[in-house]
């Protein structure tokens, strides 16, 4: 069989879950299986320099935009499909994938299944895991084929990044469905990294939901210093305006693999989790022993963060003599 | 004799243009709203006659008391030199030496002419030497006016009654005015100018006096009296209910109040005792009760177009209060700054203008019943750990329903407690039940926080669960609900028999149903909750069952009717501490601190709540350690303990 | 312009989740039910464009607590109000019910379909991309903004990266919210008592028509994948703890 696997890149760079779609893709597939990864952007530079380990790169790139809307995107992967027509289609579950892996099932009827953090293949059809209410629930599904799956960024390895041998990749020009678009593209704000680069940044003290309001950010604030560290917030945090977008961690914020990554009241929804799992040493205080985010944290306290900010800041500024 | 003319030609004209300075008010009052205030007469009399003539709540500033006191009673007894002065020469022949205008009458005249100045001179050394901190924002230049007025009054008064004897008359019966006599001579001044001037000149400051009045805080020389006669009779802990003529529940304007809140405004006599007592104003906040008023009281008389909530009265100052009402228990003229924070409140959430937590904690209301955002099947959680099944009131017939209350119920830092006060009920053999979760938040901060519709909902939520119930009374151990379930429900067809569960302790420990053990007589001192003491009277049960356990009370000086809010009321606690220079919590302690006790009693969830973060806040919570009233009791049976923290064991419960 | 607004109702995010016995399904007899958070969301954005333009605003829910939750659109500002029937206790399957929606919309010839871009059931795929293609018309998921602007319909999307693109988009459209432009307003308790009295419409389900799905074989708790060391609820024995874990590792001393 066939699989697609749905990669994307903008501003010259291809995101990392494209990677993983591949390994996704090997994972569903049986030996022999081929592995077409399917991309959709601004330049194809990007996706040729590092999908090799895929079998097949088809890419269409629309020149002058600087990203595709997701409306032409879906339409350039429906005629992919029509044109391939794949066993197995995998979506990466971002923006954009929101918007293609819906279109692709309702265009083509096939069942889809969204949020899969497993995929297993037995003989004709596919068993997956997903994530259901914000990943409290786990759903063993059985899917026949051929399908869509939307797939969560994290839950495969990447795969290594090679080039793309020129024979394997077969280029089509998406200026004129983009034109015909009926979503155009007017604009785009891309977040003022001089003022604050959490990507970069070695430490970093994210603040959440149980921050309780705007001045009591203040609080945490005196910790980042003490530690050097950056400030964050999750959404709900930036949402309310508390913080700028700069310092949004998360799945439509940054993702960041800081040495030190404090979460202060953060509850750790799955597309938090998305934003900073890798980091090298993770703390998080959450009165809700319950909270996703101990899934993922080193350490992990149950007390009050107010108290523990108040605490840990005496404590390090006396050992620092300060 | 050709005085007469003038004199009435100048007093006429006086008086219409008082009664035109004063035309706006008048015509606000009439066509205010209505208010039914005319119930019980004597009741409100003897009111009166106790406000003014014990001056009882004046005297609690004991400087302050006094010296009104004395510019008060001199006030009229020097009314009758002011009958005399006009009435001699607008009615030639008038005199009150028939009735002992020259004799004895004459005496007081010359003796409160004195007093009054004695007063005068204290008032002055208040003002501008001693500077009270409450004086802050009133008008001093009203003051200042007033003090020149009676100066000019009493001193002209003196000296024309010098003048007279100089000029021969009877100074038998005035001993001051002879001694002015004896200045005048000394002076060579001429007698009967002297006393032409000094008799103008008196006619004159009192005409203006009277003129200035409508424009002065002095009117509440006029109007105290009435406004104490018209003070709401209903219970205090009773929210003002929204009049069925009012399209939406809230006030956006001051002519929407009614004529008593109105007649509020223009009693104010910027004393300022309010904004001394006020937790918010103390914490930074931007509300002064007194501020409040004044500011209204401006907007009324400068028939200001302008908008009264989120103009005149900013939306901040609104949400900044705690509802604890002790600038009402200050007030000397019974204004009621808190029904008219609760209906401008009442505007401000009908037009959704509310912050996002205070919005966060409706919606979990609203849609759980808690403002926790916790399942509602979750609310009798805390009884799991308990060693016995607690009745369910719902389907079994039980003496006591409990009403446990949000806090009670859900908050992990309360449940320990609400287990004991369990544990001693069922030690004292009471046959008690609660609701389970068809109990709901009783919605007193809902209805304080202006939340009217809301609050209905869960008032008659709450009614037809408990009346489902076959019950002879109901306890809480949440001042808050006591005072909803015995107050406010009222309003909604509930009438209910409420008990703090201290008195019921308290009860219990009388009649002999609980032994407790002896504590080695701790000190400890106890906070007054708002809505227990303050609301509900409830000063006493507390205090009893901590002594009956052994421990010595020593009170705080803020304490009983004067008791200093935790900060957490009016859904302050629903609210961030934007703004918060100091926590009410943490001035409190610090009020605690300063008297050598080890421990601070509360009775009431959300102290417990808040005393405990403000004794980690300051760093103090080794030194003084936050215990509600039942965790002082241990019961006899139990193994002989000292601390407050041993429990009752399993043997004795369950009986 | 016309407005079209979906309701879902979904199960208390704050409750704990039992499965049923046959482990195919959530326990739902003991939960407490919400509207969608980013439904709520949508709503709110309809309102907004209510206010800027004169758009009429029609909602509509499915799920337990639809009444209610009706009551509040129309307090908040609706025009009109519509349940759709759902399956008895069951997930509000966006794949199940995206026919209900595209039946409805032809009905109501709306300019715009306005929902939250995902809801926490949306395992077999999310309502705008299906009721947007079955329709024909364009969608885009995970709106900021949604406005009007010299009669186009602009919208900012966020791209993730904290990248914001905004398009203009030709009407009709279905547009899957993220957050709305300000956050959803409060109702007051009088407000929706006086929405009690709305009347509300009924619209049949109507099948998809979607030959095959993915079915659910099992549910299962996630186990603690944390391997991570609890340091417990004293925040002093915490701040210790971490004082020297910080320290050790090279943290403490900036």
């Amino acid at each position: 069989m066939r699989i697609v696997a749905c990669t994307e890149g903008s501003f010259g760079k291809l995101e990392p879950f494209s990677l993983e779609m591949i390994t996704a893709a090997r994972m569903a597939g049986a030996a022999g299986d081929e592995v077409v990864a399917f991309f959709a952007g601004q330049e194809l530079e990007p996706a040729v320099a590092n999908l090799g380990a895929a079998d097949r790169l088809v890419a269409a790139s629309a020149g002058g935009s600087q990203l595709i809307a997701a409306e032409s995107y879906a339409r350039l992967l429906a005629d992919t499909v029509a044109a391939e027509e794949p066993g197995l289609v995998l979506v990466p579950y971002s923006a954009n994938g929101l918007d293609v892996a819906g279109d692709l099932a309702a265009r083509t009827g096939w069942p889809l299944v969204s949020y899969v953090n497993e995929i297993r293949r037995d003989g004709d059809r596919l068993t997956v895991v997903a994530q259901v209410y914000g990943g409290k629930i786990l759903a063993e599904c059985s899917v026949p084929l051929p399908a869509v799956l939307m797939v969560n960024p994290g839950a495969f390895a990447e795969v290594e990044r090679r080039a793309v041998d020129v024979s394997k990749v077969q280029h089509c020009d998406a200026t004129a469905i983009v034109a015909e678009g009926k979503v155009r593209l007017v604009g785009v704000d891309v977040p003022n990294y001089d003022s604050v680069d959490l990507t970069t940044a070695d430490r970093i003290v994210c603040v959440g939901r149980g921050i309780g309001d705007e001045a009591s950010i203040d609080i945490a604030r005196g910790l980042a210093d003490i530690l050097g560290a950056e400030i964050a917030g999750s959404r709900p945090v930036v949402d309310s305006g508390w913080l700028p977008k700069v310092r949004q961690v998360g799945k439509s914020g940054q993702k960041v693999k800081p040495k030190l990554y404090l979460a202060l009241g953060v509850s750790g929804a799955p597309e938090h989790l998305e934003g900073m799992s890798k980091s090298d040493l993770i703390i998080a205080v959450n009165t809700d022993p319950k909270a996703p985010i101990f899934n993922v944290a080193h350490f992990g306290a149950t007390c009050d963060l107010f108290d523990l900010v108040a605490n840990l800041s005496e404590r390090l500024q006396a050992a620092s003599g300060r | 004799m050709s005085e007469t003319p003038i004199l009435w030609i100048v007093t006429l004209a006086a008086v219409a243009l008082t009664l035109w300075r004063a035309r706006r008010y008048i015509a606000v009052l009439a066509q205010a709203p209505g208010a039914s205030r005319f119930d019980q007469p004597w009741r409100r009399l003897e009111g009166v006659a106790i406000a003014v003539g014990l001056h009882r709540k004046m005297l609690r500033k004991p400087l302050s008391g006094i010296l009104h006191a004395l510019i008060f009673v001199s006030f009229f007894v020097l009314f009758t030199v002011t009958i005399e002065a006009f009435g001699s020469r607008l009615f030639p022949g008038f005199s009150l030496a028939p009735v002992g205008g020259d004799t004895w009458i004459a005496l007081l005249q010359d003796v409160f002419a004195v007093l009054m100045l004695v007063g005068l001179g204290l008032a002055v050394y208040q003002r501008y030497v001693l500077k009270p901190a409450r004086f802050r924002g009133s008008s001093g230049s009203d003051a200042a006016i007033i003090y020149v007025l009676i100066l000019l009054i009493v001193s002209s008064l003196l000296i024309e009654a010098g003048a007279r004897i100089v000029g021969g008359a009877d100074g038998s019966w005035r001993p001051v005015a002879s001694l002015v006599a004896d200045l005048l001579r000394s002076l060579n001044v001429p007698v009967y100018p002297t006393e032409q001037i000094a008799y103008w000149i008196h006619i004159g400051a009192i005409l203006a006096f009277l003129v200035y009045i409508p424009g002065s805080k002095h009117r509440h020389m006029f109007l105290a009296a009435p406004n104490i006669y018209f003070r709401n009779l209903e219970p205090v802990g009773t929210a003002p209910a929204v009049p069925s003529e009012r399209e939406n529940p809230g006030v956006a304007s001051l002519a929407q109040f009614d004529w008593k809140q109105q007649l509020d405004l223009l009693s104010c006599t910027e004393c300022g005792r309010c904004q001394a007592v006020c937790p918010a104003y103390a914490s930074g906040l931007p509300l002064s009760p007194k501020m409040l008023i004044t500011d209204m009281r401006d907007a009324l008389a400068n028939g200001s177009s302008d908008t009264l909530v989120g103009g005149v009265i900013a939306e901040e100052t609104l949400w900044a209060c705690t509802t604890c009402r002790a600038c009402m228990e200050a007030c000397p003229v019974e204004i009621e700054h808190l029904p008219k924070i609760i209906d401008m409140r009442r505007h401000l959430v009908d037009e959704g203008h509310v912050s996002p937590m205070l919005q966060d904690a409706l919606t979990n209301l609203t849609r759980l019943g808690n403002s926790m955002g916790k399942p509602s099947k979750m609310r009798a959680r805390w009884t799991k750990d308990l060693g016995f099944p607690v009745k369910d009131a719902r389907s079994e017939p039980v003496d006591v329903l409990w009403f446990v209350g949000d806090y009670a119920s859900y908050d992990p830092r309360v449940q320990d407690v609400t287990r004991k006060v369990a544990e001693l009920f069922a030690a004292a053999g009471v046959d008690f039940g609660i609701l389970f979760d068809a109990e709901r938040n009783s919605g007193n901060d809902v209805r304080r926080v202006g939340e009217e519709g809301l609050f209905e909902t869960l008032a008659q939520s709450n009614i037809d669960a408990i009346r489902a119930c076959s019950f002879n009374r109901i306890v809480t151990t949440d001042p808050h609900s006591l005072n909803a379930l015995k107050n406010d429900y009222r309003h909604f067809g509930g009438e209910f028999e409420v008990l703090h569960y201290t008195a019921l302790l308290a009860e219990l420990v009388t009649a002999g149903r609980l032994d407790i053990a002896q504590a080695g007589g701790d000190l400890v001192t106890y906070h007054d909750p708002c809505y227990l003491g303050r609301y509900n009277g409830g000063f006493d049960a507390p205090r009893d069952l901590i002594r009956a356990a052994g421990y010595v009370l020593h009170d705080m000086p803020r304490c009983r009717e004067n008791s200093f809010c935790c900060g957490a009321g009016g859904g302050r606690i629903w609210q961030g501490d934007d703004g918060v220079k100091e926590r009410p919590s943490e001035n409190r302690i610090r009020e605690a601190l300063g008297l050598d006790v080890g421990i601070f009693v509360v009775a009431c969830p959300k102290d417990k709540v808040m005393y405990t973060a403000a004794t980690d806040a300051l760093g103090v919570a080794g030194k003084l350690k936050i215990v509600d009233v039942a965790e002082l009791i241990s019961l006899r049976e139990a193994p002989a303990v000292e601390s407050f923290d041993a429990r009752v064991d399993g043997g004795a419960a369950g009986a | 312009m016309k407005i079209l607004v979906v309701l879902r109702m979904i199960p208390d995010s704050a409750g704990e989740l039992e499965l049923t016995s046959d482990g195919r399904g959530i326990d739902r007899e003991w939960l407490d039910f919400q509207l969608n958070d980013f439904d709520d969301h949508g709503l709110e954005e309809a309102i907004l464009l209510k206010e800027a333009t004169g758009a009429t605003v029609i909602a509509v829910a499915i799920g337990e607590g639809s009444n209610r939750v009706l009551q509040m659109a129309v307090a908040r500002g609706a025009d009109e109000a519509v349940m759709l029937e759902a399956e008895e206790d069951g997930m509000i399957d966006s794949r199940a019910i995206a026919g209900s929606i595209v039946a409805l919309a032809r009905s109501k010839a709306p300019d715009l379909i306005l929902c939250g871009v995902q809801s926490t059931e949306d395992l077999f795929g999310q309502l705008v991309p299906y009721a947007g293609t079955l329709l024909g018309w364009p969608h885009v998921s995970g709106s900021s903004r949604v406005g009007i602007e010299a009669s186009a319909l602009r919208v900012t999307q966020e791209r993730g990266g904290g990248i914001a693109a905004t398009y203009e988009i030709a009407l009709p459209a279905v547009i899957g919210v993220q957050t709305a432009s300000k956050a959803p307003r409060y109702v007051s308790g009088s407000k929706l008592r006086e929405a009690s009295k709305t009347v509300i419409g009924k619209a049949p389900s109507e099948p998809a028509g979607f030959e095959k799905s993915a079915e659910i074989v099992a549910l299962r708790l996630p186990g603690q994948r944390g391997t991570g060391e609890n340091l417990g609820d004293n925040p002093e024995d915490v701040a210790d703890r971490l004082a020297s874990i910080l320290a050790a590792k090279g943290f403490a001393g900036v």
